[in-house]
């Protein structure tokens, strides 16, 4: 099957003297995968998102290739946009689409002078579907589908009226509205907290098997993962230096900085009084990193660097 | 305190406006008829504000003023807002863009500069020399002399949303670039375009006394706060009231409007800095 998405040596770099943030990422995307991406702040997660829908800046210098499937209506097409070259208005035919992207920050990322009901209908209007009933009530009944309260007084409101959690499910709203076939969710549920977490992440799984529906989940938290996604890459300083199915990965990570980030998050092993556990415990981070060449398509097999034994640093 | 400005200049502004809308129906004098015998009587109960060396009521004379001074800048305003808002929303949308949305954006720029150094007194002076001195005139004149600060000031804020979070969410959701300019940049900068409107607003109220004064404006007989205070010059030391009046009447409603459009400016500035963010 074609891959919706296919990303190959993605390299990018910003600033005079160019400096490089990602260093020759290569992966790909099947209909209907769950995809993780976890790595820290700063490790290029946030870079990859951005440069799959072509929404780096000006001054970011991208080489190598991304590739993303161009469906009709009916389903693919067989044809492919290479983004680091396509123009703004084909890239904006994709964007809202086939091909959605959720932010980080629900305080920021809506419009606040735009009560969300018509930020929601802006999207449904912009490709051209057409709508039975009208698009107020399908704006209503993708609220209602991201469980959130009151749909007709929330859509009405304004944002500064509404709780992180609530924004956030009119973010998701507007991302799934016209049912794309891939979503970037970019730590969507970083800015919230345990609970409205918890249904922001209730509420994307259950849309993406109601659709079966592709997602790149990116975060830094291993927990919020494990549950959403199928397979998994770990990304440190601009490489992907680990990547398979998410079980395994958590299980038996081969990587010392994975093993670094699967302590950490196991902090109810920690006995009290005892020194909580550090990536640094594990992964040694004067080694420079070497990245993986390939994660293969099917991500039967899991992939790890290459000249690096399985055991510790 | 803030708060106190906002409301004397909104009360400054609003009796400007007000007077100027009560002379289209009522006035105490004929503002035109001349009266020898009453020629130059000091206030009183007949005559407010007394009258002038025709014998003219100077308050009827103030009224008809203020309907020029508001229309003058009303019709201003709309010309360098309408002109300076969209262009300075290309220009700072075409800010980061690629190559030729650049170059016209910086070509919008320099014409701008160009403009901005041009004394507006001398423009007016042109164009009243070309049009010959006219209401539509200075209208113009004012009105095209304050596109560059309108320019500037809306090409700053686009810059300013232009990075903000929902605008990247936007231009991910698929809106192309103008969807973003008219529903998503313009909203969020007109705050800052009506305080700038408000404070443009005053400054062509005093150009256009400026103008007026030197006969480039609305001609006669028509009394206008300009022409009221050349008419006054040779009362000057005799008749120093027949100056007081005309310019303190400029000097209440500039000043309203400047209060106004600060007052404004404080108004809006939290909400501007939230959504700015």
């Amino acid at each position: 099957m074609t891959p919706l998405l296919q990303v190959s040596d993605l390299r990018v770099s910003f600033g005079r003297p160019r400096r490089e943030v990602l260093h020759g990422i290569s992966f790909s995307i099947a209909p209907g995968q769950r995809v993780g991406l976890i790595g820290e702040s700063g490790s290029g997660k946030s870079v990859t998102a951005l440069a799959v829908l072509g929404l780096l800046s000006e001054t970011a210098a991208v080489t190598g290739s991304i590739r993303l499937a161009v469906p009709d209506g009916d389903g693919p097409t067989g044809r492919q946009l290479e983004v680091t070259t396509a123009t703004e208005k084909q890239l904006a035919a994709l964007r809202g689409d086939a091909y959605s992207m959720i932010f980080q920050e629900p305080m920021t990322a809506l419009d606040p002078t735009m009560k969300v009901g018509r930020q929601v209908g802006e999207l449904l209007g912009l490709h051209g579907h057409r709508i039975p009933g009208g698009s107020r009530s399908r704006v209503l009944e993708m609220l209602r589908e991201v469980d959130l309260p009151e749909v007709g007084r929330i859509a009405d409101s304004y944002p500064h009226q509404l709780s992180g959690g609530q924004r956030q499910r009119v973010l998701i709203a507007m991302a799934l509205v016209n049912d794309p076939v891939l979503t970037i969710c970019d730590e969507p549920t970083t800015a919230l907290d345990v609970t409205a977490q918890a249904k922001v992440l209730q509420v994307l799984d259950r849309h993406f098997t109601q659709r079966s529906a592709a997602t790149l989940f990116i975060t830094h938290d291993l927990a919020v993962l494990a549950g959403v996604v199928d397979v998994a890459m770990v990304m440190l300083e601009g490489h992907v230096v680990e990547a398979g199915p998410i079980r395994e990965v958590l299980a038996d990570p081969w990587h010392p900085y994975t093993k670094g980030l699967v302590a950490t998050s196991r902090l109810e092993l920690a006995r009290p009084g005892e020194r909580l556990p550090t990536v640094a415990d594990h992964f040694d981070r004067s080694i420079p990193v070497q990245g993986l060449r390939e994660v293969p398509v099917s991500w039967e097999h899991r992939a790890r660097v290459p000249g690096r034994p399985g055991g510790g640093a | 305190m803030k708060r106190a400005a906002l409301v004397i200049g909104l009360v400054l502004v609003a009796g400007t406006v007000l007077t100027a809308l009560l002379s289209l129906a009522w006035t105490p004098y004929d503002p035109l008829a001349v009266v020898p015998a009453n020629r130059l009587m000091g206030p009183g109960p007949g005559h407010w504000l007394g009258t002038d060396g025709y014998g003219i009521d100077l308050l009827s004379r103030i009224m008809v003023g203020a309907r020029i001074a508001v229309l003058v800048g009303v019709v201003a305003v709309a010309i360098a807002a309408l002109v300076g808002v969209p262009l300075g929303i290309l220009a700072g949308t075409a800010a980061k863009a690629e190559r030729w949305p650049r170059l016209v954006a910086d070509v919008v720029m320099r014409g701008n500069d160009i403009l901005y150094a041009f004394p507006a007194m001398l423009l007016a002076i042109l164009l009243a020399a070309v049009l010959g001195g006219s209401t539509a005139t200075a209208m113009i004149a004012i009105g095209v002399a304050n596109i560059p600060p309108f320019l500037r000031v809306a090409r700053a804020a686009t810059l300013q949303v232009s990075v903000s979070d929902f605008v990247t969410a936007a231009r991910g959701a698929g809106i192309g670039r103008f969807g973003i300019a008219v529903r998503h940049v313009l909203p969020n900068i007109a705050p800052v375009v009506a305080v700038q409107a408000s404070l443009a607003f005053g400054m062509s109220i005093l150009s256009e006394a400026a103008l007026s004064y030197l006969g480039l404006s609305t001609p006669l007989p028509t009394p206008t706060w300009g022409r009221m205070l050349n008419e006054a010059q040779p009362y000057a030391w005799s008749d120093p009231l027949l100056a007081v009046w005309p310019g303190l009447a400029i000097g209440l409603a500039v000043l309203g409007f400047n209060l106004l459009g600060d007052g404004l400016r404080d108004l809006l500035d939290p909400r501007l800095r939230e959504s700015v963010q």
